[in-house]
């Protein structure tokens, strides 16, 4: 598997960017394992199943019967579709509440052995990750689904009744009766399954495109004839509207969709395994709704909430010098909408950190803390343009975090141009089922 | 009609295949999807009029066995929503559960396949 990302930009107000689009960064990661190491690993293994997932952790994991922790390894499974077959369109759309939970769960795992310290000493660092996704249905999509597969399901039902009757006759037939043959039975085809429509018109339609087939229809040798024949009636017959609509829609689902992950690392600071830390926990929830697309315009609105945990002794031991709160609260709201080529997103964003800080003793020998805390918000609006195809020009306006350095420096005005060549996501991932 | 993607379309055939079976034998014919969340149809044409239609998965019986020898049977399935969560599209087909195609093509090959079987029946 191959993923690279490649974004080129002319940044005006370069020193800005860092600032921008806290909001995904807070969303639930597709990969949460990898996403709280900060990997980007070139390859993510994908087992689909029990005995794939073995070797992928005893070939990585193993070494000359000794455990190591491999070099920037990336493991998500995904249990509920081990062995799944013939699930209908139904059960896979429209789940019950548990199911869908259970659908989306899918674990992580990622390894590194470049976790650094403080000091700069590369160590190995493993990281657990779980994820899922639940999707709450509402009647008008139940309806919606219901219809479309019912329309698909019609069309399906006339091509297959008649290249049954045509797959018998092109063994027997030659053209001229086949062709009489046929008329009849795509006549009985739409009359006993269509209503409201002109039978004999649809039926004169079709038949002029069957008598233009430019293959002949041979007895000893029907089947060139019988494939073009059963292809004319496939795209007569189909649907169009229905089935771009049902694809459409199962890349962009409307509805309520609540995203959850959690992850932690754990790090082995002398690269010795009877010595680790738990130094970092993150717990994302991430709750959005999707409007139905109307018109080819698209409104989401999404909230997320991100708490971190860190241990401070580690910190304060293997980063000196850093600042670090042991509670980490991350919070946003966001709205965006694409209509046609331009889309916007207007995002806010807050942050709350606190720890308790030893603070010496009292006179009766009790020990005494303080709490610190620190806040900020962030808000952003951001004008895109569509100028071609994977070309994208881009106005954001805001307020950012405060900087380390100039503290009062909280204006955002960019303009950039932006190429881009896709990246690793949930469905490459094989994470949107 | 957008001839535009006729490519998508592809007829698989499994010509010739045999199944023999006594005079007063039913006969059931199933079809097993193993890739998920497909649309598809399956039509049964047997000799006279007792044609059958199968919704994705499912089990038919076509008849006895002295009322199929006339003429050859076709099993057609279409296809008509590839499965949005496996790569390939695949499917078993039954008879008397005893397997006799089992059908495998990538997405990549065609989304849209049309499976032919046609089947004798001669007299066991």
């Amino acid at each position: 598997m191959k993923y690279s990302v490649v974004l080129f930009g002319w940044l005006l107000g370069l020193s800005f960017i860092s600032g921008q689009e806290k909001l995904n960064n807070l969303k639930a990661p597709s990969s949460p394992a990898s996403s709280i190491l900060g990997l980007q690993p070139s390859i993510v293994l994908t087992p689909k199943s029990y005995q794939a997932l073995e070797t992928a952790l005893f070939s990585n994991f193993i070494d000359d019967n000794k455990v190591v922790v491999p070099s920037d390894l990336a493991i998500e499974f995904t249990p509920y579709w081990v062995d799944k077959k013939g699930m209908t369109i139904k059960d896979y759309l429209l789940p019950e509440t548990f199911e869908s939970l259970k659908r989306g769960s899918s674990f992580s795992l990622a390894s590194t052995q470049s976790f650094a310290l403080g000091d700069e000493t590369n160590t190995n660092a493993l990281a657990f990750g779980y994820r899922t996704s639940i999707f709450l249905k509402s009647d008008d999509y139940e309806t919606y689904i219901t219809e479309t597969i019912t329309k698909l399901r019609l069309s399906a039902s006339i091509i297959a009744f008649i290249n049954s009757q045509a797959s018998s006759m092109i063994n027997r037939l030659e053209y001229e009766e086949f062709i009489k043959e046929i008329e009849s039975v795509i006549f009985n085809a739409i009359h006993s399954k269509l209503v409201d429509v002109d039978v004999s018109q649809l039926v004169s339609n079709l038949m002029t495109h069957v008598r233009e087939i430019p293959i002949r229809l041979y007895l000893n040798n029907p089947d060139k004839f019988g494939d073009e024949f059963n292809s004319i009636v496939f795209y007569f017959f189909k649907d169009q509207s229905a089935y771009e609509g049902l694809k459409d829609h199962i890349k962009n689902r409307y509805g309520f969709i609540l995203d959850f992950a959690y992850a932690g690392v754990l790090n082995f600071p002398t690269n010795e395994f009877d010595f680790s830390y738990v130094p970092k926990q993150s717990l994302w929830f991430a709750p959005s709704y999707a409007f139905q697309k109307k018109n080819g315009s698209t409104l989401k609105l999404i909230g997320v909430f991100r708490y971190e945990w860190y241990h401070v002794d580690y910190y304060k031991y293997y980063f000196p010098g850093n600042d670090v709160y042991e509670h980490n609260f991350d919070y946003g709201l966001a709205i965006n909408s694409e209509i046609k080529r331009f889309s916007f997103n207007f995002e806010f964003v807050g942050r709350s950190s606190n720890s308790e800080e030893f603070a010496g003793m009292d006179e009766n020998g009790n020990e005494l803390y303080r709490k610190i805390n620190n806040s900020d918000i962030q808000y952003l609006g951001s004008f895109n343009y569509n100028l071609y195809d994977q070309v994208v020009l881009s106005y954001t306006i805001g307020n950012r975090f405060e900087p380390l350095l100039n503290s009062r420096n909280t204006l955002v005005s960019t303009l950039t141009l932006n190429f881009g060549f896709g990246a690793p996501d949930k469905e490459t991932l094989g994470l949107q089922k | 009609m957008s001839k535009k993607n006729v490519s998508k379309v592809k007829t698989y055939r499994y010509k010739d295949l045999s199944f023999p079976v006594s005079d007063n034998d039913d006969v059931y014919v199933e079809v097993k999807f193993k890739s998920n969340a497909d649309i598809a149809a399956t039509a049964i044409n047997v000799p006279g009029p007792n044609d059958k239609e199968i919704e994705d998965s499912g089990i038919e019986v076509i008849g006895k066995g002295k009322d199929l020898r006339s003429e050859m049977t076709s099993i057609v399935t279409v296809v008509m929503f590839p499965s949005p969560v496996d790569d390939n599209i695949a499917m078993d087909y039954f008879i008397n559960g005893k397997l006799i195609v089992s059908h495998d093509n990538p997405k990549t090959e065609s989304e849209n396949p049309i499976v032919v079987l046609l089947v004798k029946f001669p007299k066991l």
